[in-house]
């Protein structure tokens, strides 16, 4: 960890009925990410039916949250509440395999030359001011 | 080839740039009747309308206050490539024979909205929406970190530098130092670009668009009515619109946009090649969006866009002419600027661009990109027989 502070942060989530199933198990530390029945193609984002064919039939799968940085930014402004006192930050796309692209922040030195596509990351919990645990990716 | 359908008219309002006296729906009449005039056709001639960016049923808004009943209308919403994608479906709806004259505006008060503390495009205020469950929390709520995770992508599989964006910032404020209606017209180096602050990176501050107040519109007929108008005719060759997401986490591949597919539909149709184009006008939201989609048209390879820009090779005098109004980054940007893109295209191949006219410019093409890198609509146009 090298300076987001979430723990001074509130975090405004409001999970969708897609979503829930998520929060709850970042709630106990966990990722889980939906998964097709019928066709096992695994998605992101979650929603209540397979985006490749269709069928309504969706599990959730724990994942261990390991991935690699696709692509990344790093925030000068932002326009959102919540983040203003973090800027600059990291925002990334990371990679969790098997079809799974999470958008997430990225807990780093926000300089161009320390933050770069195909970092190894993992995903960690923090918990918030307003007492929720908060997903988070490192670099691993 | 052609798609039997031409523009023969374009016009901007009065003033652009800052308008706090005027609101959005008075730049749409300026505009819609400037572009009339332009067309030597009246409102009554119109049967045939498009717009979007206002409010709920923006239509239906704007054809009240323009006095219009028409017989085919559309608000199709896909960002600032959306009014591109009006005349892909105007050209539909004048081929089938549903419409003749078609009226397509854009007026938007973005910039002094902002200093009134008002909004007139919808609210996206439900929180169970995608993007505010799975993108807002981790910092992308707007264009500029969308695309700017795009480009670091870019940057990272094919050697794209800062600098070959800053060239693209250059060369596009050297066109608006040409355009009387340009709001940025001195001129920049690319160490003056690199020398501003980040915004968000790979992005400074002069990567990023304008935000203005704005209106435009654009006329369109049959090409057969078209020669009976006593105005210089710009026929469309070729269109295509496509679109692949919404949130750029759900981008297929964040180096390819859907300017690939609308851009092999629009050339495809026109029975021409890119290397045969005399005048380009590509969405330029950031430089990043004019590098990729000079690629995905295919100008250049993929990966090959910052060779492709270097050494002001788009600026004026320069072998490709791009953006030559100044672009969204000098010139204006009312929040979208598909409309702004055909305005000059068609301008250019009338030969009524003034000091920035592109000599003997014959074929032109237009890409609006909209959303973030979510939706493309391409036009090929060509100078026509009057």
């Amino acid at each position: 960890m090298t300076g987001l502070d979430i723990e001074a942060m509130d975090f405004p989530i409001s999970p969708s009925p897609d979503a829930a199933p998520f929060w709850d198990a970042v709630e106990r530390g966990e990722l889980v990410v939906p998964r097709c029945v019928p066709c096992h193609a695994s998605f992101w984002y979650p929603r209540n039916l397979c985006p490749t064919c269709g069928a309504r039939d969706i599990e959730w799968v724990p994942h261990p949250g390991a991935g690699i940085v696709h692509a990344f930014c790093i925030h000068h402004h932002t326009s959102l509440p919540h983040l203003r006192e973090l800027t600059p930050f990291v925002t990334a796309l990371v990679d969790l395999g098997d079809g799974v692209r999470m958008m997430g922040l990225l807990d780093i030195e926000p300089d161009p030359d320390t933050v770069r596509c195909d970092l190894p990351v993992q995903l960690r919990f923090t918990k918030s001011a307003d007492d929720r645990q908060i997903p988070v990716f490192v670099p691993s | 080839m052609s798609t039997g359908v031409a523009f023969v008219g374009a016009g901007e309002a009065d003033r652009i740039g800052s308008v706090p006296d005027k609101s959005a729906l008075q730049l749409h009449a300026e505009a819609a009747t400037a572009a009339l005039a332009n067309a030597h056709l009246e409102l009554s001639d119109v049967d045939g309308f498009f717009t979007c960016g206002l409010d709920f049923m923006p239509n239906l808004l704007v054809a009240e206050y323009l006095g219009l009943h028409p017989s085919v209308s559309g608000s199709n919403s896909i960002g600032g490539s959306s009014f591109v994608a009006h005349a892909h479906e105007a050209i539909q709806a004048i081929e089938s024979g549903a419409c003749d004259v078609v009226l397509i505006t854009h007026g938007e008060t973005r910039r002094s909205n902002a200093k009134r503390g008002v909004t007139t495009r919808p609210a996206h205020d439900d929180p169970w929406f995608p993007d505010w469950q799975w993108e807002r929390p981790w910092g992308v709520m707007t264009p500029p970190p969308a695309y700017a995770l795009a480009a670091s992508r870019h940057m990272h599989e094919y050697g794209t530098t800062s600098e070959q964006l800053a060239e693209i910032a250059v060369a596009t404020r050297a066109w608006a130092a040409l355009n009387p209606m340009a709001k940025n017209r001195d001129p920049l180096t690319v160490d003056a670009v690199m020398s501003t602050p980040w915004f968000v990176y790979p992005f400074h501050v002069l990567d990023c668009c304008l935000v203005t107040d704005a209106g435009g519109a654009v006329v369109l007929t049959s090409t057969e009515r078209a020669r009976t108008l006593g105005v210089p005719v710009v026929e469309i060759l070729g269109s295509g619109v496509h679109h692949t997401h919404y949130g750029i986490s759900n981008m297929p591949d964040l180096t390819v946009t859907p300017a690939a597919v609308s851009g092999r539909m629009a050339f495809e149709q026109a029975g021409v090649s890119p290397e045969d184009i005399d005048v380009a006008e590509l969405y330029d939201s950031f430089t990043y969006t004019v590098l990729v989609t000079l690629e995905d048209l295919g100008f250049c390879a993929k990966g090959a866009g910052g060779e492709f820009v270097s050494g002001q090779r788009t600026a004026p005098g320069g072998e490709f002419p791009l953006n030559t109004s100044g672009g969204g980054l000098s010139y204006t940007h009312p929040g979208m600027f598909g409309m702004f893109l055909m305005i000059e295209a068609v301008r250019q191949l009338r030969g009524e661009a003034g000091d920035r006219q592109v000599a003997d410019a014959q074929l032109g093409v237009v890409n609006g990109m909209g959303g973030y890198l979510s939706s493309a609509a391409t036009l090929v146009l060509a100078r026509s027989e009057s």
